[in-house]
């Protein structure tokens, strides 16, 4: 009875009692890293958002038209709080990665080793897009500019494709370095692409044969009826 | 003294051999095959004429034409048979040609005769164009003679031109440059000048030599300068001007990125020299006025006016990011009217507003400029409507008012400058 009390009762207290004290301090290590992330992620929030307002980091934004890009999402909030939030939550993501490691080493490690090495292809495909975005947004305000002053009736939908096309290919670089349906993105963007491209061709070709024979005919130089009827003898200067 | 010197050995052996000079006349060229025989006439008269007592040196800095160009140059010669000589110089006038020495463009080709000019301690320098059909020799006389007997630096154009000619200089730089520096210079963009061998000192200690200003911005630079810097500015009217070849063919909207952006440039540079000015004071005029008849300007005035309403229709979202409400109402309420007529107010207070922006750099600058061309061409076809039966003496009262306009604002300038 006394053998059956011991092993039965005493011996998996024991072993509890065992793990228990092996657990604990993990876990109040793990909640302990918890809340050094958050509090370094605090630090790092305050930091980052403080040094962005120092460089009208919002107003660069709005300029570029990111603002007007976020708010179209509904997402409200300034560009530079957008930033810091990103760093904080992937520091305290970061932090609580540890935590659980030193609390299971074995079934943690693998997760672990996944998530810090997939963390450098977020970090570039976010780049990706943020450069992505920035430069499509710069050669659709070119293009637009250009086109108007050419006086292309169709300017603003001119600057649109080439937004959308630049935006298509930024997202499925960005998604591809994600590692996201790698082979349904490239599918996609080469049908859209491919698409576009022979839409445009067919437009062209059957819409503006006219403006196609102009363009020909000044590009070799030879001057159309229209350019004769309106060739201004004025000087700006 | 100038940092480097940027001339080839060729050249500076025939300083060497030259060793110095009273006056010198640049003649930047490319491709000015068709003109720029009658131009050495007229400067080899004009020397000869008007400065017998003087050493002279003709520099030809050509871009690498194509044409026959070099070979007209080469050919030519001073003692030219077709020139009837009143008085021979004791010292015959001789010439350099060389070519644009560092980037190409304008600025290289000023910069190699302000070298060339400063290597040979010339008292003056006068720069005309190797494209002008109505070039004669008392414009060598205009602009050479107020430096050497009158003890001017600069000596800036002032032509007869048909009243819608200039529509930039006429609407934006003349006014804004009268307003921000106080000095009258009719035509600051003009193309043929006098300097003082002072003033190309100056000049070629500045950084700006390495810069791309264009073709168009190069002028309006060293007139500026000249002005904010306080040199002796003066003018000398020379008659008409006419090219062999206009701006018409050349792409606006980089006409306007060179010269509203080399102005908008100096605004910067000179901030502390503007602010303090208020008013302005006209400048002494050298040479007789008269008048000729000049040829006919064709303008389509439809085709501007569609391309202001375009421009205000597509571009309005990029310029809410600058403009204030107001302006950018006046000008939605403009592209909307039957009767098409940009104020005066509105035009110079959207100009201000991008040289505000530009200095702020609310976006980027190539597009800022560029997306002005709709409304100067708003803002020409409004001025070719009312000016159309106007006499030149009308037209001229017309600047005068758009002036004190641009005077007026300045403080509307300074206030949006600092916020």
């Amino acid at each position: 009875m006394r053998d059956f009390f011991e092993v039965a009762v005493l011996e998996p207290m024991r072993r509890l009692y065992e793990q228990l004290v092996l657990f604990v301090p993990k876990l109040l290590g793990a909640v302990l890293l918890l809340f050094l992330g958050l509090f370094f992620g605090w630090v790092a929030y305050k930091f980052v958002r403080r040094g962005l307002m120092a460089m009208s980091f919002d107003r660069f934004c709005s300029q570029l038209g990111l603002t007007t890009f976020l708010e179209r999402g509904n997402i409200r909030k300034p560009a530079s709080e957008l930033l810091a939030s990103g760093v904080y939550w992937l520091i305290v993501i970061g932090f609580f990665m540890i935590g659980l490691r030193t609390l299971d080493e074995s079934a943690m490690s693998q997760v672990f080793a996944r998530f810090f090495s997939y963390l450098p292809n977020l970090v570039v495909s976010i780049f990706i897009f943020v450069v992505g975005f920035l430069f499509s947004k710069f050669i659709a305000r070119s293009v637009l500019i250009g086109a108007v002053n050419a006086q292309i009736r169709s300017a603003k939908l001119l600057s649109l494709s080439v937004d959308l096309l630049i935006m298509i290919f930024t997202l499925s670089l960005a998604l591809e370095q994600l590692g996201i349906g790698k082979a349904t993105i490239v599918a996609t963007f080469s049908i859209l692409f491919g698409g576009v491209v022979l839409g445009l061709a067919i437009a062209f070709g059957l819409g503006g044969r006219h403006l196609a024979r102009e363009f020909l005919e000044r590009r070799l130089g030879r001057k159309t009826d229209r350019d004769a009827e309106e060739e201004e003898r004025f000087l700006h200067l | 003294m100038p940092k480097e010197t940027i001339l080839s050995s060729e050249i500076l052996r025939q300083i060497e051999n030259i060793r110095e000079t009273d006056i010198v006349v640049g003649i930047p060229s490319y491709n000015n095959g068709r003109t720029i025989g009658q131009v050495l006439l007229a400067v080899n008269t004009g020397l000869a004429k008007y400065f017998p007592a003087q050493r002279a040196i003709i520099v030809n800095s050509d871009g690498g034409s194509s044409d026959d160009t070099i070979r007209i140059v080469n050919r030519s010669n001073p003692e030219d048979p077709r020139m009837i000589m009143l008085s021979h110089s004791p010292d015959p006038i001789r010439k350099i040609i060389t070519p644009y020495q560092g980037f190409s463009g304008k600025g290289a080709a000023f910069h190699t005769v302000f070298q060339i000019a400063h290597n040979l301690n010339a008292k003056a320098c006068a720069i005309v164009d190797s494209g002008l059909k109505s070039i004669t020799p008392e414009w060598i006389e205009l602009l050479v003679k107020p430096i050497l007997q009158e003890g001017y630096d600069c000596v800036s154009p002032c032509y007869l031109r048909h009243k819608f000619d200039g529509t930039i200089t006429n609407s934006i730089v003349y006014p804004l440059t009268r307003a921000l520096y106080g000095k009258r210079v009719r035509q600051p963009i003009g193309g043929d000048f006098g300097f003082s061998g002072k003033l190309l000192a100056h000049y070629l200690e500045k950084d700006i030599w390495h810069a791309n200003l264009g073709v168009h911005g190069m002028d309006i630079w060293m007139t500026t300068t000249a002005i904010a810097e306080g040199y002796r500015v003066c003018e000398s009217f020379l008659g008409p001007r006419i090219h062999d070849s206009g701006d018409s063919s050349q792409d606006l909207s980089y006409i306007l990125r060179h010269v509203v952006g080399t102005v908008f440039d100096l605004m910067q540079t000179y901030e502390r020299a503007w602010f303090s000015i208020q008013g302005s004071e006209p400048c002494p005029v050298f040479g007789a006025r008269f008048d000729v008849g000049l040829d006919p300007v064709n303008v389509n005035v439809e085709r501007m006016v569609n391309a202001f309403r375009q421009g205000v229709a597509d571009l309005a979202g990029i310029w809410q990011k600058f403009l204030s409400v107001d302006t950018l109402d006046g000008l939605h309420r403009l592209a909307a009217a039957k009767e098409f007529c940009y104020q005066d107010s509105l035009w110079v207070k959207t100009v201000l507003e991008f040289a505000a922006a530009h200095f702020h750099k609310r976006m980027d600058r190539d597009h800022l400029i560029k997306s002005m061309t709709p409304l100067y061409l708003g803002r020409t076809a409004s001025f070719v409507l009312e000016a159309r039966n106007s006499t030149a003496a009308e037209i001229e009262n017309r600047f005068e008012l758009l002036c004190l306009e641009y005077e007026n604002l300045k403080p509307y300038l300074m206030e949006k400058w600092r916020n």
